[in-house]
């Protein structure tokens, strides 16, 4: 479908296929593309070459009865673009300055943008199925949903469409996320005249019609392993949008810290919890034919009262400092504010690995804590512990900090966890050994996994009864192949190790979230942090902007494949980050990421021709890319939001000379 | 400076793009000749830790001893000295396949066409060469074997050391003193809220009255505000403990007494930055560690009936005394600074708040735990700096002055200020007002003499010397923005063969207009900074620039038209050398043509600084890879391999360290030419390998003498004011205590990395209080757990 809709602009795509090319032969004088460097590149825009002004009392306009998010929204860009002394940094393009029309300046002056959005009630909840396309038209009495072959030559004929004053600005989107994307490039094309203040928007017409690629475009944040204020959460947000993200997966709890503000949990109900060891282990492993007896148990969990549960230690014993938490009304607040920019939160408490941090409340629950002598035995870093699988209470606890947290965050989607899962740890777990041999469990992976099993069973039974459809990393499928997953198709796995894996897990039929270490972590690369290592590299290497940039998602997916991935994360975990450094180390980079997976990292992308084939490593358009994100920073910049710098400004003014030397041409004979 | 594109010198000429597409190359290239290094190191290393290694490396080397190569590698150190006939024997022990690669073995002789003698001995000499080739080669195999670089696991510092004194927890100094002792935690004494800092210039003479904008007073000024701050912090956990069950010597501590003989020392290189402090209650003063400057007869004489009174009257309090000593402010600063770091914040409330209602201010109480303390410190190199690069991207004023705020709480003392490069020209010149109008990037991002004179002065008050950096006659292209005629091959395409990175552009040595301009900066230059050094640049020139020009590939290849060409540039500068300061050359044989050139260039530009009494410096290449002449008072910065420290050395010249193997700050980004997935040229840097890099190691005591320091150097392709904090800091804190404090302690022990991780995280949230956006080095559980986060095996 998404795919279909591309189809139409191949020709396109050929045209603006600049690598070298675009550098070395003089390109078509009337280039087809986007000048004005939105970021992410939408799928198709098509522009003419007159600059208009936009007038100082220039409004959106509204329908009556629009939603008070688009309301809000329209007043947040029309002060962006009014406030802001943005000016980019990147020069135009000779050849498009060349032609560019800049007579009517003073006298062609855009009023207003109507935005006309389908669904005027704003209800449509914001969640994996969104409709987040727009089309933009600044044109003359054109109506952007005008059906017709967009190709360059139609685009050559609009460019030359007498434009008097008439002209008009037109924002269609279905959902009022589509729109809220459309005003973000309607932002980024006004420019302001240094000379003068007032603000321009080149090369129109224009008519933009975007869509994304794919509908899950997501940043991990990690709060546990150093903790984030909100106001560095907010500002990600807001970063986020700038970028056309849409989901924030905050890895809220971990190993080193619990930072969530939790309620004691008084008991309601009789109390008849029996204390019997591992319920669901014991009903598999028992009795092979022992089906029912296993559902009756579990049935018999799920209606079971809630004991009187201390669950406010653990964010007081397991937060770095009271002031290094997350009150429920600061993440209702939070989640909030990012679905007022379109973007959703997806909440995820690791478990059953990574969970020292819940140790200091709950002893009882976990084992293996701070392994002796060496925590790389129980645990990929320290602190080593884990959940015990097999204590009653774990699930009881699970169950409470469940029916606390979920509920903040409104999304369909609940992040399960379920990495990095030792066994060495409950093969040391005195519980877990007692009950394997018990039940006659062999102590080997096959037997651990079976353990793994029935946590995990009962971990999604509690996400799914509270509205959640379970996303979790790739190990439960790749490494432990559990029977819960194997039922239950509809769970969503996360891809981390290799980008190798997608294929694997898109084959067995589940939908699949990218943004794998070789190519989107967005911490590798900064040194081994553990203390007395002084030749530590990092596990995974850097990833510059281009690297990230190269990713393609779907490499070597068939079409009906394809379909399978949802998207992708640019993940920048905490070990080494914090307040401090959380601006400089994801952005930029995170914008390569948004634009691979809002329109692709090659025009091809945009033609249907991405998925299925090895990508033509030609038609990578990161040179022309290079100058869209060198704005880019410098528009984030503006925006306080402290992305790093790529290349020495000389660069980024000189567009065309900073790249590798095999790509330059060759030198002219300097003194004749 | 670019050293970013290209691992290969450019002086090899031409450039085979397939090598620059191969990041393997790159890094095995980098981590052999490290390996070199590490091997050199860890045979001097005495610790436990490296006994294992060594231990380690003998098992390795009993298997291999069996096989004929070892044999082989193990008398080549007697193989160039007497015997002849040696090398052949030790020949024969090789195994055929090596015999190949030696074309002129035994077996193919005859061909001797000239002399007996000398073809046995050409034929020799060639065996030598094959069978040191051969030889180096296996003791590379053994070394790499023993040490097994893929595994990158050496530990090259020891993870604890109880060898080392360590310092308590909660008052982690940063650089460790040179020496110091304290109590074991039964006194701690209380800093009254009254608390000040009073000056003397002796022991017994009453205290000064100082100047309010003097460097002494916005110094104590400025420790009385962190003394404040520390007051009202609720936000840094283990800056503010639990209040200690340590008794409290009864009165608190109301004044801090600050001897200082000289407040008006000069600041430049090798000032006297020592001090002394010392913390004790009146009735312990006599015990040791008493500073010699307090002891004399009459104070003894009334402590002592002060202490018999304090007997006889139980009641009556110990007084507790607080005394810096210090021959300069410079040494107050630093003694200012090591005293606020031994201060720590109580939690005037009790630590059992409830966590939902936690205090919105607080004010915290001051103390002083583990008296007596007393600490008597001196840095083991005099000159101390971060290199920062602002031609590149520009960093703003108030960025400068954060670093510099930062330098000072580690005890750094110069500022190189790398302000020119082929990027832009951002300094402005009241003589050419264009080179900054055309040159800048931005008529906003730039320095004025004002903004200069900030620098200086923000310095100044710190104890830090501002030494500018005119890097020239490479890296120049900014300069022919406003003067084409300056520059040849200005923007010269492909850069990479005109210039280590774009634009390419370099000073034009045969124009008299460049000798006209520059006479002119240099004197504007000097003005501008008062420090006694300059540093000149010198870095990566590039000499198929120069070629493109006619004239200037005329005077390289035609010795006879030289003269001609001199007499055009003659009268701008006179360069007749100084007696005091002759010119020599350091590298024996033939010069050419280019080099001539290149000296042609350097003898004035080094005659116009030294002019101005300026003692110049200049990057490595200048004494390692150019035969031409330079000042003897030049000091050479080594930025390549750490071991070109001692070639340079070896010439008899003193040496600033920045090898780009441990203390490049910029690494490992990702290569920011556009057109690569590549990584970075050099590897990242991480503070443990930082920490690590031992300036000195390997160096008989005379060669220490000549390392001045070291620089930390932050390169500016991809940092500007959104990064600058959280790439300098808080690596950069790990390259300070080297270089003040030394690698090894005052025993000649190592330091213990995990020592240094705990006392770094707590450097790391003192910067971040002062504003400084200084990354986390690691979770911050491992702040308060730092023997759980190491390495294991």
């Amino acid at each position: 479908m998404i795919h279909a809709f591309y189809s139409i602009s191949a020709a396109v795509a050929l045209v603006s296929n600049v690598f070298l090319l675009s550098l070395l032969i003089n390109p078509d004088p009337h280039p087809v593309g986007v000048q004005a460097a939105i970021w992410p590149k939408p799928a198709y825009a098509c522009q003419g070459h007159r600059t208009i002004q936009v007038s100082p009392k220039f409004h959106f306009n509204l329908p009556h009865d629009a939603h008070p998010r688009l309301v809000e929204g329209a007043a947040r860009f029309r002060n962006r673009i009014f406030n802001s002394d943005f000016v980019s940094p990147v020069p135009i393009r000779i050849e498009d300055a060349e032609v560019e029309d800049r007579s009517q300046v003073g006298t062609l002056k855009l009023k207003s943008l109507a935005i006309d959005v389908e669904d005027r009630t704003g209800n449509i909840a914001l969640g994996l199925d969104i409709d987040e396309s727009y089309r933009l038209a600044i044109a003359y009495d054109e109506d952007p949903d005008t059906e017709f072959e967009l190709d360059a030559a139609v685009c050559k004929q609009i460019a030359k469409e007498p434009f008097g004053p008439g002209f008009k600005g037109i924002l269609k989107a279905k959902t009022i996320y589509g729109a809220l994307h459309g005003l973000e490039t309607f932002t980024q094309l006004v420019t302001r005249n240094p000379h003068d203040g007032t603000k321009e928007i080149a090369q129109t017409p224009l008519l933009i019609h975007d869509r994304p690629l794919f509908p899950h475009r997501g940043v991990l944040l990690d709060t546990s392993r150093n903790f984030l204020s909100m106001v560095s959460l907010y500002r990600t947000i807001d970063a986020m949008a700038m970028n056309k993200f849409n989901v924030f997966h905050w890895h809220i709890v971990d190993s080193p810290s619990f930072p969530i503000a939790l309620d004691d949990q008084v008991a309601e109900g009789e109390d008849e919890d029996s204390g019997d060891d591992m319920d669901g282990i014991e009903g598999e492993s028992g009795n092979n034919n022992g089906e029912h007896v296993y559902k009756e148990r579990k049935h018999r969990i799920q209606t079971s009262t809630r004991p009187n549960l201390p669950l406010s230690q653990l964010a007081a014993k397991g937060a770095f400092s009271e002031k290094m938490v997350y009150t429920k009304k600061e993440i209702t607040d939070f989640v909030d504010y990012a679905m007022d920019r379109g973007i959703r939160v997806i909440p995820e408490v690791d478990m059953p690995g990574h969970a020292w941090s819940w140790s200091k409340a709950f002893p009882e629950i976990t084992t293996c804590l701070d392994g002796f002598p060496s925590y790389s035995r129980f645990s990929a870093e320290p602190p080593s512990g884990q959940l015990n699988p097999v204590h009653p209470k774990t699930y009881q606890v699970i169950q409470g900090v469940y029916d606390q947290v979920l509920p903040l965050f409104k999304d369909k989607f609940a992040h399960g966890g379920a990495d990095e899962v030792n066994f060495n740890c409950w093969n040391a777990t005195a519980s877990v050994i007692d009950l394997m041999e018990r039940k006659n469990i062999p102590r080997s992976k096959e037997g651990f996994d079976r353990i793994l099993d029935g946590f995990t069973e009962r971990q999604h039974k509690m996400l799914r009864r509270a509205g959640k459809r379970p996303i979790v990393w790739e190990e439960p499928l790749l490494a432990h192949d559990l029977a819960t997953i194997k039922e239950n198709k509809d769970t969503v796995i996360q891809v981390w190790t290799s980008a190798e894996n997608i294929k694997k897990t898109v084959r067995q039929g589940y939908d699949v979230i990218t943004g794998s270490a070789d190519y989107w972590y967005m911490d590798c690369g900064f040194g081994d942090w553990l203390g007395n290592w002084t030749m530590g590299k990092s596990w995974c290497a850097y990833s510059d902007w281009q690297k990230a940039y190269s990713f393609n998602p779907l490499q070597g997916l068939n079409t009906k494949e394809s379909k399978k991935v949802l998207g992708g994360e640019a993940l920048l975990w905490g070990e080494q980050v914090d307040n401090t450094n959380l601006d400089t180390k994801l952005w930029p980079r995170a914008s390569a990421v948004a634009e691979v997976l809002w329109s692709g990292n090659s025009d091809d992308s945009l033609t249907g021709l991405w998925d299925g084939r090895k990508q033509n490593k030609n038609t990578l358009r990161t040179i022309e890319a290079l100058d869209r994100i060198n704005e880019h920073r410098f528009r984030m910049e503006a925006e306080k939001i402290l992305a790093e710098p790529l290349q020495p400004l000389w660069c980024v003014k000189n567009p065309g000379h900073c790249n590798w030397p095999i790509l330059d041409t060759k030198p002219e004979d300097l003194e004749s | 400076m670019s050293k970013k594109n290209d691992v290969r010198p450019l002086s090899k000429g031409s450039y085979s793009p397939l090598s620059l597409h191969d990041p393997d190359t790159i890094l095995d290239d980098s981590s052999a000749v490290r390996q070199q290094y590490i091997s050199a190191h860890d045979n001097e290393n005495s610790s436990d830790d490296d006994d294992m290694d060594h231990n380690a490396q003998r098992r390795t080397s009993i298997e291999i001893e069996p096989t004929p190569i070892t044999a082989g590698s193990s008398s080549s150190s007697t193989i160039h000295g007497t015997s002849t006939r040696r090398p052949t024997s030790q020949q024969r022990l090789q195994s055929p396949d090596e015999d190949i690669h030696n074309p002129d073995g035994d077996g193919r002789g005859g061909n001797g066409a000239g002399g007996k003698k000398s073809t046995h001995w050409g034929r020799n000499w060639i065996r030598y060469v094959a069978f040191a080739c051969i030889t180096g080669a296996l003791v590379l195999l053994i070394t790499l074997l023993v040490l097994r670089p893929w595994q990158q696991k050496q530990k090259l510092l020891p993870i604890t050391n109880d060898a080392v004194k360590a310092l308590p927890e909660n008052q982690p100094i940063w650089p460790v003193p040179k020496s110091f002792s304290h109590g074991e935690g039964a006194e701690k004494v209380i800093l009254s809220p009254n608390f000040q800092i009073k000056v003397q210039s002796s022991v017994n003479s009453p205290s000064i009255a100082l100047a309010p904008d003097s460097i002494l007073a916005k110094a104590i000024a400025r420790c009385m505000d962190r003394l404040q701050v520390k007051r009202n912090t609720t936000i840094w956990s283990t800056d503010v403990i639990p209040p200690s069950t340590a008794a409290t010597a009864a009165a608190p501590l109301a004044e801090l007494t600050l001897v200082v003989a000289n407040t008006q020392a000069k600041l430049e290189y090798g000032m006297v930055e020592s001090y002394a402090i010392n913390i004790a209650n009146k009735h312990a003063e006599n015990a040791e560690g008493a500073p010699q400057s307090l002891v004399n007869l009459e104070k003894r004489a009334l402590h002592h009936l002060a202490s018999l009174r304090a007997r006889a009257e139980p009641e009556s309090p110990p007084a507790t005394t607080a005394v810096v000593t210090a021959s300069t402010q410079w040494g107050a600063i630093h003694a200012l600074e090591t005293f606020t770091q031994i201060v720590v914040a109580t939690k005037a409330t009790t630590a059992n708040a409830p966590s939902a209602s936690p205090p919105k201010t607080t004010n915290n109480q001051l103390e002083i735990p583990n008296i007596p303390w007393s600490i008597y410190d001196e840095p083991r190199f005099s000159h101390r700096g971060i290199l920062l690069d602002t031609s590149r991207n520009y960093v703003g004023v108030p960025d400068i002055i954060r670093t510099l705020d930062a330098m000072a709480v580690v005890k750094l003392n110069v500022f190189h200020w790398h302000v020119l490069d082929q990027q832009t020209y951002p300094l402005v010149s009241k003589a050419f007002p264009d080179l900054t109008a055309k040159g800048a990037q931005d008529p906003e991002k730039i320095y004025t003499p004002q903004d200069v004179a900030a620098i200086i002065q923000h310095g100044l008050e710190r104890g830090i010397r501002v030494l500018p950096e005119f890097d020239s006659p490479g890296h120049a292209a900014s300069w022919g923005r406003a003067y084409p005629n300056l520059t040849v091959c200005l923007d010269a395409l492909p850069h990479g063969t005109y210039a280590a990175e774009p634009p390419a552009g370099q000073l034009d040595p045969l124009e008299p207009f460049t000798y006209t301009v520059l006479d002119t900066l240099v004197k504007e230059w000097s003005g501008l900074f008062p420090d006694a050094q300059a540093h000149i640049g010198g870095d990566e020139v590039n000499m198929n620039c120069w070629k493109t020009s006619k004239r200037l590939s005329d005077y390289i290849s035609n010795e006879n038209h030289r003269a001609e060409y001199e007499k055009a540039i003659m009268p701008v500068v006179d360069t007749q050398s100084d007696n005091t300061n002759p010119m020599t050359r350091t590298i024996a044989g033939r010069q050419s043509g280019e080099d001539k050139l290149l000296e042609l260039y350097l003898d004035r530009i080094f005659a116009m600084f030294i002019a101005q009494g300026k003692r110049p410096i200049v990057w490595e290449e200048m004494a390692l890879e150019h035969n031409v002449r330079l000042p003897a008072s030049a000091i050479i910065q080594v930025w390549k391999d750490a071991t070109n420290a001692k070639k340079v050395i070896a010439q008899g010249r003193p040496v600033i360290l920045s090898s780009s193997e441990f203390w490049y700050l910029d690494c490992g980004a990702g290569a920011w030419l556009i057109g690569s997935q590549g990584q970075s040229w050099c590897k990242f840097a991480s503070w443990q390998r930082i920490y690590s890099y031992a300036l000195t190691d390997g160096m008989t005591e005379e060669e220490q003498k000549m390392v001045y320091g070291g620089e930390i150097c932050m390169w500016g392709e991809q940092t500007d004011s959104s990064n600058l904090d959280s790439n300098v800091w808080p690596r950069s804190a790990a390259a300070a205590e080297v270089l003040w404090s030394g690698t090894k302690d005052a025993q000649g022990h190592a330091r213990s990395l995990l020592d240094a991780s705990r006392r770094l995280s707590a450097v790391r949230e003192r910067l971040v209080q002062m504003g400084i956006r200084a990354a986390p080095i690691f979770p911050s559980w491992c702040a308060k757990h730092p023997e759980a986060c190491l390495v294991e095996d």
